[in-house]
């Protein structure tokens, strides 16, 4: 993680340096412009660059800090033959249960994954559609309602798919910067979700 | 209170670690950790991406400009998503923070200063940027007139951009040639529902998925492409997976097939085949199944000619003249003027009259269709036999035949059984189809014989790709043929309409709206186009045939491009002029997603640099505009003229010197609509850049600090726009009702959204249109009367007959697609997203996550097919076409596994601009562009 900050720095100050020059010298070719560097009428200047993916097997990766404030956590560790997750086998389920994660080293599923804020629809014997589950709260005076329902302990199944969050990491260098800056609520949530108890802050967007 | 950092990061430390083992703390130290989250300013917007429409919690923190996001969550009070975002949904936290995003306008120039197509980008001020716009606009006005001033929009335009631009587009410069991306990703689905409902957008909404038994995906991978959707399905499966049943229906095994009970792999364009088999199966060998009370009641049967082409290219058009397209390239262009009928198609033909070998003469796409009977009807499924449809549309040459027909029969009888209910999901598998408003209104054929639509549950439902396709492209009407509300601008009645509502002469506005987006393209490679303007999409990078539009950009002297963007794209690097545009939170917004919800967000930050919203962009431009400048006479290319209505603006109270910006934008109407920061309690608190300027004191078109409209802007437009649709059948909410709630889906009726349109249980419009009695009306009021006649033509002695409220199942066969594999080229091309990346990866690609999971289009293939072509899993092989070659990386072992025979490249990636290579072939009815299918070669680089 160390060197990928450096090198996006890097880029950083190469990006800052490139609209330097155009400030000051006035002006930049548009293959400077892209993130293509290279003229878009042929195709023979361009290469791709060779990328692997991260190599260390699942429980020999070092975290990947978290992005943000509870933002879901990258896969630090390789997905071959893990991946695809089928209706039948989800290999991720077997090292980040709750109840296996912290023998094997693994990040454990948090909380937040064990909570279903959908509710139950039904169409009744009347044909009306009804939803069934705890709400929890009214934001901005009762439009919306939110629902909050435990699962009791089984992985809420709306979060069966867990690449739609979680992805792994290439070498790939990116290719420009980014300057969006974390903050954390405190130092533990680099590593850490407590979205089960922070979920709902916020929500009345309207005072 | 103050904390060294040293102090804070001691005490919240503290405390979560004392929470953690249950023991109290001092009460400061706990305020401390509160604190950090006191500072942030969390509100709810709707995600970036894509047509689901997920709402999203946005955290800011900092004053003035230093104001930024610091965090994104699911909102846990959007019925949507529930609390769950997908991968790019949380990464909306740092779309805008890439480093390079665009601070000032950028305009080519030489050393003196002066415009030059042939310079380098230099900075300059906004007033020097409308200086050049203007005077092109104006050119390219007197050069060739209002058709010769294009615009290519955007799905992803917020409502309020959509309607400034098209008010000013279709209001002010009186030009159609506004078009947007969205024409790529939904024409099919939307002529298909106007052919098929009378009115555009689902009947039914996202709660279909919980309520459902049976979720059938065809040709979409929703799993990637909408994959909030795809957990709620996963969701519904996995709670009932004996009962719910899953089929995938692919060219190609991708993660979507990962949840299915069944995966049908098709030869791509053989959906049309698959569709009409299921209808066969119903009506030949269940007939039982049939509600014919419903059908009696409420369906017709039609059909429309065969003979339409393909949407490309017609003889004489002035580039195939000049000998722009070579012969490689006309050996598929030639199919636009006449074809041979081939083995495949031929027994699917034979019913409308045509056999193997004969040349079919194709005439341009036409929206007609009449009436016929069910029995000409039922003729017309006859050929689609379960052994004629395996032999043709199995996909995967090693799957064996009774395999294949057994899945097929599982498929039809899903539809069948009664009490069973189905929902068919598509997106662009579908639309993006040379036959794509066919394959679209087949599918409500299978969901209507069986009344197995608009319920609960039940229903056909087209997906939609991008975040406001629905929202604004279709519900503004910002396609070249479109008004508000479904108001189309060939109808005088129509226009009529929308010029009351604009405040503008009856007259002003063109009747011709025929520039599509491939059109605007192909307009300015035919030397006619002189001005366009890329907004919120990028034109270069998503347009099939890129080759072509990427060379006319940049060698035609006298055409000026213009790009706005947030980030420097492909559409910019061909651009004359760039524009810095503010990003998404960076400005009040709305967007409306795939179930006809409304959602509005608040500008949260302050745009970076000097950008600005694209709705300022278009209101300064308007400034630059006289009703004399604008409102004389014109003649149009096809002899048409435009009246001069400048006599009739006078009459209104307008001056000749009134700007466009006084009777478009700044009028009395809209200046009701008060800015107030103190006392509305939608607007306190919050930043917005149009409104009031901002502390940037952005220097502003006029060469002086901007400092705001001083109404509220946003407001009135969607006030103006929703007018429109109200009171029949489109109602919006009040503005302010949105920024209550987590969206609402149209119609509104007395504060209550609608979530199954045509049903009388659920949709206050059926009771209003039908009667009190009615369970179902089909009430859309386009194409309502219509010929009679039967498979061949329709018969004008007949006359014409109405169907009010009636929807309609239409005959239309299998047909090939215009370009097939063959010796030389020998493999199908598809292209397509991915999850980590949108679109053309403008944004995406510059979020470090999102570009280190995937940081290149891969050329996604068959490993028996690797092995063939000589080519090792990682390996770089050139990628080509009759139109163009590309180099892409080999993946034989990735997430998306196709038959032999097929290769997929996502389309995101600027250095793989896989768009060179397809052809902009379209459905001739929707002018969208078939991306799913061209030939090509494969072979080490």
């Amino acid at each position: 993680m160390k060197k990928m900050s450096k090198i996006a720095l890097s880029i950083i100050t190469v990006g800052i340096f490139a609209v330097g020059c155009a400030a000051t010298n006035g002006a930049v070719s548009d293959e400077s412009l892209s993130l293509r560097k290279a003229n878009v009428q042929s195709e023979s200047a361009v290469t791709p660059q060779k990328i692997s993916y991260a190599k260390p097997a699942p429980g020999e990766a070092k975290k990947i800090e978290r992005s943000y404030d509870n933002a879901p956590p990258l896969i630090p560790h390789s997905v071959e033959g893990l991946v695809p997750i089928t209706r039948n086998n989800n290999s991720c389920l077997g090292c980040h249960m709750p109840e296996v994660a912290p023998s094997v080293h693994a990040t454990s599923i948090p909380k937040s994954h064990f909570m279903n804020f959908r509710p139950t629809e039904i169409i009744a014997k009347n044909g009306k559609v009804i939803k069934k589950g705890k709400v929890v709260a009214k934001p901005n005076g009762g439009a919306n309602e939110v629902f909050a329902t435990p699962t009791h302990g089984k992985l809420y199944a709306g979060r069966f798919n867990c690449t739609q969050c979680h992805v792994a990491q290439s070498n790939a260098k990116p290719l420009v910067g980014n300057t969006f800056t974390p903050d954390y609520m405190n130092k533990k949530q680099m590593n850490q979700s407590n979205l089960v108890n922070t979920y709902d802050q916020g929500i009345n967007t309207v005072k | 209170m103050s904390l060294s950092r040293r102090d804070f990061l001691k005490s919240t430390a503290a405390a979560s670690a004392a929470a953690a083992v249950g023991i109290s703390i001092p009460d400061d130290v706990q305020a401390a950790a509160n604190a950090t989250q006191d500072k942030w300013r969390w509100d709810k917007a709707a995600c970036r991406f894509c047509g689901t429409g997920c709402g999203i919690m946005l955290a800011t923190k900092g004053e003035g400009k230093n104001r930024k996001i610091v965090a994104v969550k699911g909102d846990p009070a959007a019925p949507v998503n529930r609390g769950l975002n997908c991968i790019k949904g949380y990464f909306n936290a740092k779309i805008m923070y890439g480093a390079d995003r665009l601070t000032t306008p950028l305009l080519r120039m030489n050393d003196k200063g002066e415009f030059d197509k042939h310079g380098r980008f230099a900075p300059v001020s906004w007033k020097r940027a409308f200086d050049e716009m203007e005077s092109h606009i104006r050119y390219a006005l007197k050069k060739n007139g209002p058709e010769a001033v294009a615009v290519f929009g955007s799905g992803q335009y917020t409502i309020m951009e959509g309607y400034a631009a098209q008010k000013m587009m279709k209001g002010g410069f009186r030009s159609n040639a506004i078009d947007p991306n969205a024409r790529h990703c939904m024409a099919s689905a939307v002529v298909g529902f106007y052919q098929t409902f009378g009115i555009d957008e689902p009947s039914g909404c996202y709660d279909d998925i919980e309520l459902t038994d049976t979720i059938i995906a065809w040709g979409s991978n929703m799993a990637e492409m909408h994959p909030i959707l795809w957990s709620r399905c996963t969701d519904r499966k996995l709670s009932n997976p004996d009962r719910v049943k899953v089929v995938s229906i692919q060219t190609y095994t991708h993660r979507t097939c990962d949840l299915a009970d069944d995966t049908i792999i098709f030869r791509p364009q053989t959906d049309l085949l698959l569709w009409n088999y299921v209808a066969r199966e119903i009506v030949y060998n269940h007939p039982e199944a049939i509600d014919w009370d419903f059908i009696k009641k409420h369906i017709v049967f039609t059909a429309g000619p065969v003979n339409i082409g393909y949407g490309m290219r017609r003889a004489g058009e002035p580039s195939l003249k000049a000998g722009r397209y070579d012969a490689k390239e006309m050996q598929t262009i030639k199919k636009e003027m006449s074809k041979k009928v081939g083995s495949r198609e031929a027994p699917a033909l034979a019913p409308y009259g045509y056999k193997e070998g004969d040349v079919m003469k194709n005439t341009g796409g036409t929206l007609k269709h009449w009436h016929i009977s069910f029995e000409e009807y039922k003729k017309s499924l006859e050929p689609y036999t379960l052994d004629y449809v395996a032999k043709v549309a199995k996909g995967d040459p090693d799957e064996s035949l009774d395999s294949y027909k057994a899945k097929l029969k599982r498929l039809a009888s899903y539809y069948v059984e009664k009490g069973r209910k189905v929902v068919s999901f598509w997106t662009m598998g579908m639309n993006q189809h040379t036959r794509g408003t066919w394959v679209n209104t087949l599918s409500y054929n299978a969901h209507f014989l069986v009344n197995k639509q608009a319920k609960p549950g039940n229903g056909a439902y087209s997906l939609t790709g991008q975040p406001s396709a629905c929202g604004t492209a279709r519900e503004v009407g910002t396609f070249c043929h479109r008004l508000p509300a479904d108001m189309m601008v060939k109808s005088a009645k129509h226009r009529k309409i929308t010029e009351s509502g604009w405040h503008i002469p009856h007259g002003t506005l063109n009747p011709v709206g025929n520039q599509h987006i491939i059109k605007i393209h192909r307009d300015i490679e035919d030397r006619f186009v002189k001005f366009a303007w890329v907004n919120v999409c990028n034109a270069y990078q998503d347009s099939a045939s890129a080759k072509h539009w990427l060379k006319a950009a940049r060698e035609i002297d006298d055409f000026f491009l213009v790009t706005s963007d947030g980030y420097p794209g492909i559409s910019a690097m061909v651009s004359d002029l760039v524009l810095p545009s503010a990003m998404i939170y960076e400005k009040w917004g709305a967007y409306g997603n795939a179930e006809r919800r409304s959602q509005h967000w608040r500008q949260q930050v302050l745009p970076v640099g000097d950008s600005m919203s694209d709705t300022w962009q278009w209101v300064e431009l308007s400034k630059r505009f006289t009703v004399d400048d604008l409102w004389g006479p014109y003649t149009l290319r096809n002899g048409k003229k435009l009246a001069d209505v400048r006599g009739a603006a006078r009459a209104m109270g307008y001056s000749g010197n009134s700007t466009m910006f006084d009777v478009l934008f700044a009028n009395d109407r809209a200046k009701a609509f008060k800015a107030d920061r103190v006392n509305d309690p939608i607007q306190r608190g919050y930043d917005d850049s149009e409104v009031f300027g901002d502390e940037r004191n952005v220097v502003g078109s006029d060469g002086k600090v901007f400092k705001g409209y001083g109404f509220f802007i946003h407001k009135y437009l969607w006030e103006e726009y929703a007018d429109f649709g109200r009171g029949h059948g489109h109602d919006l909410a009040p503005f302010d009702v949105y920024h209550r709630v987590r969206g609402l889906r149209w119609p509104v009726v007395n504060g209550k959204e609608t979530l199954w349109r045509f049903n009388g249980e659920y949709d206050p419009y059926v009771k209003h249109y039908a009667g009190p009695d009615a369970d179902f009306a089909f009430y859309g009021p386009l194409a309502k009367n219509l010929l009679q006649g039967n498979l061949r033509g329709p018969d004008k002695s007949l006359g014409k007959k109405a169907l009010k409220n009636k929807a309609k199942i239409f005959a239309r066969p299998y047909m090939d697609p215009p370009e097939m594999p063959d010796t030389e080229y020998d493999t199908w091309l598809c292209t397509g997203r991915v999850l980590e990346h949108w679109h053309s990866g403008t944004m995406t690609m510059r979020v470090p996550e999102l570009f280190r999971a995937v940081p290149e289009a891969l050329c996604y293939m068959n490993p028996k097919d690797a092995d063939k072509k000589g080519l090792k899993r990682g390996e770089l092989a050139w990628v080509e076409s009759r139109r163009g070659k590309v180099k892409a990386r080999v993946e034989t072992r990735g997430r998306n596994r196709p038959p032999r025979g097929l290769v997929f490249i996502p389309w995101f990636d600027e250095k793989i601009l896989i768009n060179k290579v397809c052809l902009d072939a379209t459905c001739p009815m929707s002018k969208q562009t078939d991306y799913k299918k061209c030939a090509v070669k494969i072979y080490k680089v």
